[in-house]
C-alpha cells in the first residue's frame, strides 16, 4: 500500500511535465481549427492552462484528492474520472472471471499434484504450470476463439454482451446487472461472453497459484495433524479439502496480491483480443488519439487500484490468520 | 555401463530439472540459430509481396501468405531476429542498471538504500506491461531502442531487489567483516567478496527476464506500440492476422506459436537453473 503511493506520485509528476512540454496546443485541438482566438483564450482560462506549470501541478494534486482527474481532450472536456468509471466495471468483471478460473484450476491441479507427489502426474502438472505462464495471451485467446466460436460455434467470438441484452446500468458489471434487473437471457448471454476471456486471462495466471499451493500442500500433508486426521478415519476428500487446503490460504492470498499487477497487465491484452471495452483497451485507444490528460488519469487510476488491492489483502490476512493482529 | 545409463535415465526423468534444462536449452539454441541464419535459409523476402494474399499453407508457401502476400514462414524466421534483439538489449539494460544499484544500495545501507528501495518497490508493484506502454508512448513507438528502454525499466526492480537481498545477507558474514577489518577497499569487497555470491541469482533472473521481455515485446507490438511495419515481428504479425482468423487461421497462429515456444524455452531454463543452482531461492 505505502509503496505504491510514491509510484503514483512519481508517475504523475513525470507524465504531467512530459505532457506540458509536448508540442501542439491541446486547447486548439479541443475546440477545432475554426474557433476564434477569444474562444481558445476563454477555454484555456477555464481549464487553468494559463497558469504557471507548477501551479497547475498542485491544482492537479488537489484535484486528485477530490477524485478529480482533469478533463479529456479527445472527448471535448468530459471529466476523465467519469470516463474511467464507465470503463472500469468491464475490467473488473474480466478480472473477477480470470481470478476465479485461475484459482479453481490452480488449486485443483495443485491438490492433484501434491497428493501424487513425485509421480508422473506431479511432474506433468509442474510442466503445465510453466507452459501456462509462458502463454502469450492474444495467441491463446485467438486459439480459443477459433475452437469455440468459429468451429464449434458454442460461445460468442468477442465483446461483452449482445446489443439487445445490454442491461440498465446499476453496477456496470453486465453479469450482475442482468440478475438484478431479472433478465435471465441477458445473464446467460453476458456469462457466455465472459467465459473465453476469463479462461484466457485465468490460464496465464494459473501457474503461480499452482506452484505455491502445491508446495505448501506437500509440506502440510507431511505434518502430524494430517496423520492424525487420517488415523481417525476421515475420508481422504475431507483431509485434502478441509484440513490441508485451509493451510494454503495464506500463501495463496500473498500470491494473489503479487499477481494483481500481472492480472491488470494481462487484462489489457485480453481486452484487446476480445474487443472487451475495458480500461486497458481505452488506454490503448487514448494513446492513439494522444489524449494526454486521459492517459495520465488512467495510469494514476491503475496505480491507485494496485494500492487499494494490497490494502485489502493486508486486511484479509488479519481475517484469515488468527495470529495476525493490527 | 548400465550404472551410467541408469544414472542418466534418472537425471532425465520426465519433468525433472535436468530434463527441463535440456529441453529449454534445445529450444533456445534452435530459435537463436534459426534467427541468425534466417537470411540464408528463407525462401522469400519477409517484407516484399511474393505471392497472392491469403494463400493457405502449400508446397510453395509452407506456412501460407498473409493479407498482403508476404510469406508467413520467411516473416516468422526474421521476426525472431527482431524479438530476440529487443529482448536481449532490454535485458542487458535492466542488468546494467539493476545489478550495480542493488549491490551499492545493499552495501551502503542507510537512507539512500531505503529511498531507493521504496522507489524500486513502487515500480515493481505497478503492472509491467502498462508501465511499458506508457513509457513507449512517451518516448515514441516504432523505434526498437525506445521499445527496449520501455521493457528494460519494468525489469530493473527485479534485479535490484534480488541482488540487494543477497548482498544484505552476505554483508554480515565473518568473511566480509574480515575483509573490512583488513582494510580492503569497497570496490574489492563488492567485486571479489560479494559479487561471486550474487552471480547465481543473476543467472536465474536473466533467463526469467528474457522470457518476460519476449512476452512484453510481443504485447507491445500486438497493441501497436512496437516496431514499424513492415518490419517482421511476431506480436505485430499476430495482430495483423487477427481480423482474418476465420478464413486464414495460419497468419496469426504461427507467430503466436513461436512466441509461446520461445518463452517456454527460457522459462524452462530459468526454472531448472533455479532448482539446480540455488535451491534456497525457490518459492
Amino acid at each position: 500500500m505505502i509503496m505504491t503511493i510514491p509510484m503514483v506520485l512519481l508517475l504523475l509528476t513525470i507524465i504531467f511535465f512530459v505532457l506540458r512540454v509536448m508540442p501542439g496546443d491541446p486547447v486548439r485541438a479541443m475546440v477545432g481549427e475554426k474557433a476564434s482566438e477569444e474562444q481558445v483564450r476563454r477555454l484555456r482560462e477555464q481549464l487553468g492552462l494559463n497558469k504557471p506549470y507548477i501551479e497547475q501541478y498542485f491544482d492537479y494534486l488537489a484535484g486528485l484528492l477530490r477524485g478529480d482527474l482533469g478533463v479529456s481532450w479527445y472527448y471535448r472536456g468530459m471529466p476523465v474520472t467519469s470516463l474511467i468509471m464507465e470503463k472500469f466495471p468491464a475490467t473488473l468483471e474480466l478480472a473477477i472471471g480470470g481470478t476465479i478460473v485461475s484459482l479453481l484450476l490452480g488449486i485443483l491441479l495443485a491438490i492433484l499434484a501434491a497428493y501424487n507427489q513425485g509421480s508422473k502426474i506431479d511432474r506433468a502438472v509442474t510442466l503445465f504450470g510453466i507452459i501456462s505462464y509462458s502463454l502469450f495471451i492474444p495467441w491463446l485467446g485467438i486459439l480459443l476463439q477459433l475452437l469455440f466460436s468459429v468451429n464449434l460455434k458454442i460461445l460468442p467470438l468477442n465483446t461483452r454482451i449482445d446489443v439487445e441484452y445490454v442491461p440498465t446500468k446499476i453496477t456496470g458489471l453486465y453479469v450482475l446487472d442482468s440478475i438484478l434487473t431479472g433478465n435471465i437471457l441477458g445473464f446467460v448471454n453476458a456469462l457466455q461472453h465472459l467465459i473465453l476471456p476469463s479462461i484466457t486471462l485465468g490460464l496465464v495466471l494459473t501457474g503461480s497459484y499452482l506452484r505455491i499451493t502445491r508446495n505448501t500442500m506437500v509440506e502440510v500433508l507431511s505434518q502430524n495433524f494430517i496423520k492424525m486426521a487420517r488415523a481417525k478415519g476421515l475420508a481422504e476428500r475431507d483431509v485434502l479439502f478441509k484440513h490441508a487446503l485451509k493451510n494454503t490460504l495464506i500463501p495463496l492470498l500473498t500470491m494473489m496480491g503479487l499477481q494483481f499487477a500481472l492480472l491488470l497487465g494481462g487484462a489489457v491484452l485480453t481486452e484487446t483480443t476480445f474487443s472487451w471495452e475495458g480500461m486497458g483497451r481505452f488506454l490503448v485507444k487514448m494513446i492513439e488519439f494522444r489524449d494526454y490528460p486521459t492517459i495520465q488519469g488512467i495510469i494514476i487510476f491503475y496505480g491507485l487500484l494496485v494500492a487499494v488491492v494490497s490494502m485489502i489483502i493486508d486486511i484479509m490476512y488479519a481475517l484469515i490468520d488468527p495470529r495476525v493482529r493490527y | 555401463m548400465s550404472m551410467i545409463s541408469s544414472k542418466i535415465g534418472s537425471l532425465l526423468k520426465f519433468g525433472s530439472s535436468a530434463y527441463m534444462l535440456l529441453i529449454g536449452v534445445s529450444i533456445i539454441i534452435t530459435i537463436v540459430v534459426l534467427s541468425i541464419i534466417a537470411p540464408f535459409i528463407c525462401p522469400y523476402s519477409p517484407t516484399q509481396r511474393v505471392g497472392p494474399a491469403f494463400s493457405p499453407p502449400s508446397s510453395t508457401f509452407i506456412l501460407g501468405t498473409n493479407s498482403i502476400g508476404h510469406d508467413v514462414f520467411s516473416r516468422l524466421l526474421h521476426g525472431g531476429r527482431t524479438v530476440l534483439y529487443v529482448a536481449i538489449i532490454s535485458t542487458l539494460m535492466s542488468m546494467s542498471i539493476g545489478i550495480p544499484l542493488g549491490m551499492i544500495s545493499g552495501y551502503i545501507g542507510g537512507w539512500p538504500d531505503r529511498f531507493l528501495a521504496v522507489i524500486m518497490d513502487a515500480i515493481y508493484s505497478f503492472p509491467g506491461i502498462i508501465l511499458a506502454i506508457a513509457i513507449a508512448a512517451m518516448l515514441g513507438p516504432g523505434n526498437i531502442f525506445n521499445i527496449a528502454i520501455a521493457i528494460a525499466v519494468t525489469y530493473i526492480p527485479t534485479y535490484y531487489r534480488m541482488v540487494r537481498g543477497q548482498v544484505l545477507s552476505i554483508k554480515s558474514t565473518p568473511m566480509v567483516e574480515a575483509a573490512i577489518a583488513i582494510g580492503a577497499p569497497v570496490r574489492v569487497i563488492l567485486l571479489e567478496y560479494i559479487f561471486p555470491y550474487v552471480v547465481p541469482v543473476i543467472v536465474v533472473i536473466f533467463s526469467m527476464n528474457i522470457a518476460d521481455a519476449i512476452l512484453t515485446e510481443a504485447g507491445l507490438s500486438y497493441l501497436g506500440f512496437g516496431v514499424t511495419p513492415p518490419t517482421p515481428d511476431w506480436g505485430y504479425d499476430l495482430r495483423s492476422g487477427q481480423p482474418y482468423i476465420v478464413n486464414a487461421w495460419w497468419i496469426s497462429t504461427f507467430p503466436g506459436l513461436m512466441i509461446t515456444i520461445a518463452v517456454v524455452g527460457f522459462s524452462m531454463l530459468a526454472e531448472s537453473l533455479n532448482e539446480l543452482l540455488s535451491p534456497k531461492l525457490r518459492g
